[in-house]
């Protein structure tokens, strides 16, 4: 689901039109604007003054303004919330109101229902009928106001459905409570872990959807995770998990089971909270069996390498991120401004990230939705942009000169201007370090220094001397990557 | 005026009574489902442990009784519908000759459903052999059942799962508790005091902690035979008894008042729930805890009757030109005796704390005399006390002791919890002193020294 399919038609045209300033820059014709929406200019004309109108009522400052020719220019202040304007429009858009009415006002009537939405009967069904369209990939359906389905499903779908489309404070407004910020602060303290602000918040939502689910009628469905609560039960963070869940729980009427405390511990895994220990890979456990196949597929695809016995927790940790998404989530939400996958690596990287998230939708037998391959992916591109961050951490390079001091700083400042584009580079003079690349005027000068790749200056600041210079370093990252992998 | 009660058990005859002391010209009018009023749940290990004989002499009150005070009442009676808006109950009640349907007007409504024990889905397939034992009518079939089993599988290892645990372990039954917490009686005691009791525990008891049951193990002809737990162990055993926390009874109510997340009724600090005429008490309602924020879910006796006397209170405010009571908060107050000790608890223990906020410090101390001069044989009394890190305020008690007289020291931790008072204050508190019954320092003043100094 693209949370723009619940705005009604002329927000999408607003957002779309957002999307295109966004992808081409801040100056865009209205020609080509029309072209890619395919509709009319007066129509383009007409939505672009509502969209400015609408801007301008969120922030005084926000502004589309016309340029030359038929050129317009988009202006938003530094301080302006993209996040906040999207929930303006949602919050009047009749499918995000049908949606965000059955979570909250889960016993109210069908005739409430319409009541209080100015809906009739036929309009509000029409209204269902569109959702179950985008609720299909979820695996769960809208019947008689009522969600149906798996339970893991409907608190995936809630989780994403809240996280992407309310502002912060409204989150905490509606879900965080002191008490669940204590039990946060509990699990902390079993799992010996430190969440950040953002894990903090977003495990206060998922809480508050846990208390907001409470079944004490006893309706929910979890046949879906049976085997899966079975395979687990035994494992050591699983036990302090449900332990912690049971003295919490305790307070309530509710008849708790172990499936609160399993769809909390595929969050906290899907999430990255916890980092599990590596289990034994060849062991018949149902969960870590498939976890451990799904994480050498992506691992195949890092570098064409199956994992080893000694992975990097962190890396483990990662993939198994991935993998627990890929395999237990069914369907995703993109928000409106996602990182586009493009945008994130290169050609032959989004290419094996393809490829390794459809080889993981083969095995596992499902049918991946294009949102859910559109979100693995980019989680997997951003785990190879990790790897080359890590790589580059470590890229050193040493810079001697034996020129006049004049001649020695203006080539040095023209070297670090050409690799100031690099990230993490680091330029040392120190005689200990293991340089990546050591810069010299003249070989001698090079000796009891350490290095892996030495390259001589030509002595001029030129095109060629830049290009020299960049296949060099491209070189040396690209093997820095491999040895990397390989290491892992 | 009349106040309608739906339910006889503790928390309505509890508002009953009140209402007709408070104002005896009220017409209170209790519409019970069963033929018994008051019945006591744990009953069941009454009659086994041969305090009463059969399961209907337990019970807090008769109908001639309650007629004697004034007070109306229909049993075998259920209510089928509440009109709000009408103010009208109506209810069928059933006896062996007929059954006949009937609606009653109230001024107030006092709702009083109770609890029920629920049980998991498997417990479907072996029906036979998986009982409950909260209302008279499950007790009747579970005392049955459990005095021709030899072996009894009890899933649940709280308060009620525990006493009955006692009560079979004492008629020589093999007996397997099975829980999956870590820790025994989690909700009122932390480990060391768990421990103390776990050594008195007989050898047909056993106790399967971190433990579920995955399902029941039947034979090739497909008769039950036993439990498989989810760590791959397996329980024979003739029954199962399902000692696990109750849910509150909603039914009738859940259309017109509003409920809170965990299906308890939503009540103001008075107990008047969503419709101003209608009040809610005992097992139906959450209760604001200790020093904490949280309402909690403790479907005890005693909150049941103090909740009655609350609502039936406020429900007469308006008529006696008597102000309203807020429901106190509660210290959450227990007390057992289990393998021939006392065990108690109130206020916070040391390993929820965190659960709610309180970083807290604890003191226990076992204590083999109470008196210089007096030797007891086989006296005992560990106390522990649990209070704020910071300002030293107690928050919470729990005993485990040989002697009964000792077990009213948990009284006093309430009181003391409920006034916050603090370590320094409770250190020089003035108790009683004499020789020949008690130490110049009383337990509790020593243990709030050793806090201090500790």
């Amino acid at each position: 689901m693209n949370l723009m399919q619940l705005l009604e038609k002329n927000q999408q045209v607003h957002f779309q039109i957002l999307a295109m300033f966004f992808r081409e820059g801040s100056e865009i014709s209205y020609k080509k604007i029309a072209k890619k929406l395919s509709v009319s200019a007066p129509t383009v004309q007409k939505e672009m003054q509502n969209l400015t109108a609408s801007l301008q009522a969120f922030h005084q400052d926000a502004m589309i303004s016309n340029g030359e020719n038929d050129r317009v220019h988009l202006t938003l202040p530094v301080d302006f919330d993209l996040r906040e304007f999207l929930y303006q429009y949602l919050s009047e858009a009749i499918d995000f109101k049908i949606l965000s009415y059955v979570f909250f006002h889960r016993e109210e009537s069908t005739t409430k229902m319409m009541l209080e939405l100015v809906l009739s009967e036929a309009s509000l069904f029409r209204h269902f009928k569109t959702i179950n369209t985008l609720l299909a990939e979820f695996e769960i359906q809208l019947k008689n106001k009522k969600l149906v389905g798996d339970e893991r499903q409907i608190r995936f779908f809630f989780f994403q459905f809240f996280a992407e489309s309310f502002p912060a404070a409204k989150i905490k407004s509606h879900f965080s409570r002191a008490s669940t910020d204590n039990l946060i602060r509990v699990i902390e303290g079993q799992l010996a872990i430190k969440l950040s602000k953002g894990q903090t918040a977003r495990l206060s939502l998922w809480f508050g959807l846990m208390e907001a689910r409470f079944d004490y009628r006893g309706s929910q469905q979890h046949d879906g995770s049976y085997e899966l609560l079975k395979s687990l039960e035994n494992d050591a963070d699983f036990q302090v998990l449900r332990n912690v869940m049971g003295r919490y729980l305790s307070r309530f009427a509710v008849s708790w089971s172990d499936y609160e405390t399993l769809y909390l511990y595929l969050f906290l895994l899907a999430e990255g909270i916890i980092v599990p220990s590596l289990p034994d890979t060849d062991s018949a456990h149902f969960f870590w069996s498939q976890i451990s196949k799904s994480n050498t597929v992506l691992l195949q695809a890092l570098n064409d390498m199956t994992p080893g016995r000694h992975q990097e927790e962190v890396l483990f940790s990662m993939l198994t991120t991935i993998s627990v998404q890929s395999i237990y989530q069914q369907g995703s939400i993109v928000a409106f401004a996602e990182l586009q996958p493009e945008t994130v690596s290169n050609t032959h990287d989004l290419t094996t990230s393809q490829q390794a998230i459809a080889a993981l939708a083969k095995q596992s037998g499902q049918v991946y939705s294009a949102e859910k391959i559109q979100h693995l992916v980019n989680e997997l591109l951003l785990v190879q942009d990790w790897l080359q961050v890590k790589q580059e951490q470590k890229f050193i390079v040493g810079i001697l000169l034996s020129q006049s001091q004049l001649r020695s700083a203006f080539l040095r400042r023209f070297l670090i201007k050409e690799l100031a584009g690099y990230p993490n580079i680091h330029f040392e003079e120190a005689p200990t370090v293991v340089y990546d690349l050591l810069i010299v005027d003249h070989p001698e000068i090079a000796e009891g220094y350490h290095y892996k790749k030495q390259m001589i200056l030509t002595g001029g600041a030129n095109p060629f001397e830049e290009a020299r210079l960049h296949a060099i370093v491209e070189e040396i990252r690209r093997n820095n990557l491999e040895s990397e992998l390989e290491r892992v | 005026m009349r106040i309608v009660i739906i339910g006889g058990s503790h928390a309505g005859l509890a508002a009953a009574r009140h209402l007709k002391k408070a104002n005896p010209k009220v017409d209170v009018i209790i519409i019970e489902k069963s033929s018994v009023l008051g019945y006591i749940a744990s009953s069941l290990n009454l009659v086994l442990e041969g305090y009463i004989e059969q399961l209907q002499d337990s019970r807090t009150a008769t109908a001639s009784e309650l007629l004697s005070e004034g007070i109306n009442v229909m049993l075998n009676s259920e209510v089928i519908a509440i009109h709000p808006a009408r103010k009208v109950v109506q209810f069928k009640t059933s006896t062996a000759s007929f059954v006949q349907e009937d609606e009653v007007a109230y001024d107030g409504l006092i709702l009083a459903m109770g609890s029920s024990t629920f049980r998991t889905e498997f417990a479907e397939d072996v029906e036979a052999q998986i009982t409950t034992y909260k209302t008279i009518g499950q007790s009747r079939h579970a005392l049955a059942k459990i005095q021709s089993a030899k072996t009894v599988a009890i899933v649940g290892a709280g308060l009620i799962g525990f006493e009955l645990a006692e009560s079979l372990s004492g008629q020589h039954k093999d007996v397997h508790l099975i829980d999956r917490m870590d820790t025994l009686l989690f909700r009122y005691f932390d480990q060391e005091i768990a421990e103390i009791l776990m050594a008195r525990f007989p050898e047909n008891l056993r106790i399967y902690l971190n433990s579920n049951v995955a399902h029941t193990k039947k034979d090739a002809a497909g008769n039950y035979t036993g439990l498989l737990l989810s760590n791959g162990k397996e329980i024979s055993a003739d029954i199962v008894v399902y000692a696990v926390n109750p849910r509150p009874n909603v039914a009738l109510v859940e259309e017109f008042l509003t409920l809170n997340l965990d299906g308890t009724i939503r009540t103001d600090d008075y107990l008047q729930t969503s419709d101003p005429s209608i009040y809610a008490i005992g097992d139906l309602v959450s209760i604001p805890f200790n020093h904490s924020d949280s309402s909690l879910y403790i479907p005890l006796v005693t909150n049941a009757y103090r909740t009655g006397i609350i609502a039936a209170t406020n429900l007469l405010a308006a008529v006696n030109g008597t102000a309203k009571i807020p429901f106190p908060k509660m210290q959450r107050t227990v007390v057992s005796k289990l393998f021939g000790y006392y065990v108690s608890s109130s206020g916070i223990n040391e390993t929820e704390a965190p659960y709610y906020g309180f970083q807290v410090d604890s003191v226990t101390k076992t204590f083999h005399s109470r008196t210089f001069f007096t030797r007891e044989e086989n006296f005992e009394v560990t106390l522990k006390l649990i209070y704020d890190r910071e300002s030293q305020v107690i928050m919470g008690g729990q005993i485990i002791t040989s002697d009964r007289g000792s077990l009213e020291i948990i009284n006093t931790i309430s009181t003391l919890i409920h006034s916050e008072a603090t370590l320094q204050q409770l250190a020089t508190m003035d108790y009683f002193f004499n020789p020949t019954i008690s130490f110049p320092l009383h337990f509790l003043n020593q243990l709030a020294i050793d806090a201090l100094i500790k």
